[in-house]
């Protein structure tokens, strides 16, 4: 009975890893977005802006499908566009440039 | 049932991947046409849904797969639209063959007349290639020559003698450098000759006295009037004698007063006659001095005679 309960418990906190780590992902992603879009990248760094946008809108549907691996995935891909959306805006308002040149995470 | 099924699943992954290809391959066409600047988003949103293509075919997703298929394909043709003329132009590289120069002048050797030797760029006929070691021909060479285009003999430094009259005689040989006059008389003016008048620095000298009607001022005589006549000629012919003082003189026969008031006259009369000949009476003036200077002694009437006279001084020039 005893080792019963322990393998149940362990199964049961597997499962919830995946939502726990995937959902840990996504916030980290949103708040390099919120840090992006203060710093102008709408604007400054459109590529990598969309790109972060579109990753992390993913990442939640994917959640939604319970396809945490997925998620994590394109998670982490919101949050480098995101913190390359966020350098380029600095170094172009720095630079007094309009826009600097897109770049792959 | 399930048969169909099945080959209806595989035939759609196999679309799939082949338009991911073609997606991939318009991508890889928009970067380089310059959608990261002209198309950024649209480019994103291909790139990223291709991803999300991709990650549902995996899942076994097709539908879901077509889905992002189609956003991707239309994010790149917009992109691709947008590019169009993004891509930077290039300049045309425009590739100089130097061309030969052996002097090293500048001047190519192809229009240069003196290839092997460099142009001296002393603002002289500087685009011929060659150098002038003596622009001016003078014989003076340039590099000591102080007028190096305007010949001149090497005793003036290369630099023309002036000639301040004009008259074509260097003033160095010129014995009248500010009065115009021609070279067979060193540059002075031709003195004309007269019969009876000779042109002095000083004075007009007459070579004979004009004669007076006893104790008158009465000019008497053709040959008076003849040379007050040279005398009226050579002042018209000589303007540098700007004015003349016409001097009456009496040897000492008679009464002081009478003597001065004598020369006075016949001064006047000379006077009048030279303004007849057209003389300007600003050019003149009349003095009487009597006898007061004597230029022979009265003792004599050959002395008398000579003191007897009229004398025309040049007083301004």
């Amino acid at each position: 009975m005893t080792r019963a309960l322990a393998v149940f418990t362990l199964l049961g906190a597997l499962a919830a890893c995946g939502p726990v780590q995937s959902t840990s992902y996504l916030i980290d992603a949103d708040v390099q977005l919120e840090a992006a879009r203060t710093a102008g990248a709408e604007k400054h760094a459109p590529y990598e802006w969309t790109a972060a946008n579109l990753y992390l809108h993913q990442a939640r549907e994917e959640v939604g499908r319970s396809e945490y691996e997925v998620a994590v995935d394109f998670a982490q891909k919101a949050s480098s566009y995101a913190n390359r959306a966020r350098a380029n805006a600095l170094s172009a308002i720095k630079a007094g440039a309009d826009a600097t040149p897109a770049t792959r995470p | 049932m399930l048969l169909p099924l099945l080959a209806c699943g595989c035939a759609s992954a196999s679309k799939i991947r082949a338009d991911s290809e073609i997606i991939s391959a318009e991508i890889a066409q928009a970067r380089r046409s310059g959608a990261t600047r002209c198309a950024p988003r649209e480019l994103a949103a291909a790139e990223a849904n291709l991803d999300f293509a991709q990650a549902a075919v995996s899942q076994g997703a097709s539908n879901r797969a077509e889905e992002h298929i189609q956003a991707a394909d239309q994010a790149i043709k917009k992109a691709l639209e947008l590019s169009k003329d993004c891509e930077p132009k290039k300049e045309p590289v425009v590739v100089k063959v130097a061309e030969a120069d052996r002097d090293g002048d500048g001047i190519p050797d192809s229009v240069d007349r003196c290839p092997d030797e460099p142009e001296d760029f002393d603002g002289f006929q500087d685009d011929d290639g060659c150098p002038e070691p003596d622009n001016d021909g003078d014989g003076v060479p340039d590099v000591v020559d102080r007028c190096p285009n305007t010949p001149g003999p090497a005793e003036n430094a290369g630099c023309p003698i002036r000639d301040a009259d004009g008259d074509g005689v260097p003033d160095d040989v010129d014995r009248c450098p500010n009065t115009p006059g021609p070279a067979s008389n060193q540059g002075c003016p031709e003195e004309k000759t007269y019969k009876s008048v000779v042109v002095k620095d000083t004075r007009i000298e007459i070579k004979q006295q004009i004669k007076f009607k006893s104790g008158s001022a009465k000019i008497i005589g053709k040959d008076s009037f003849a040379i007050l006549g040279e005398v009226a000629q050579a002042l018209k012919d000589n303007p540098r004698i700007k004015r003349i003082r016409i001097e009456g003189h009496t040897d000492s026969v008679g009464g002081d007063a009478m003597n001065l008031k004598l020369s006075e006259n016949r001064a006047n009369a000379v006077m009048s006659q030279l303004i007849k000949n057209g003389i300007d009476p600003v050019r003149m003036e009349a003095v009487g001095y009597g006898k007061r200077k004597p230029i022979a002694s009265n003792a004599t009437a050959k002395g008398r005679a000579q003191n007897r006279r009229t004398e025309f001084n040049i007083v301004a020039e």
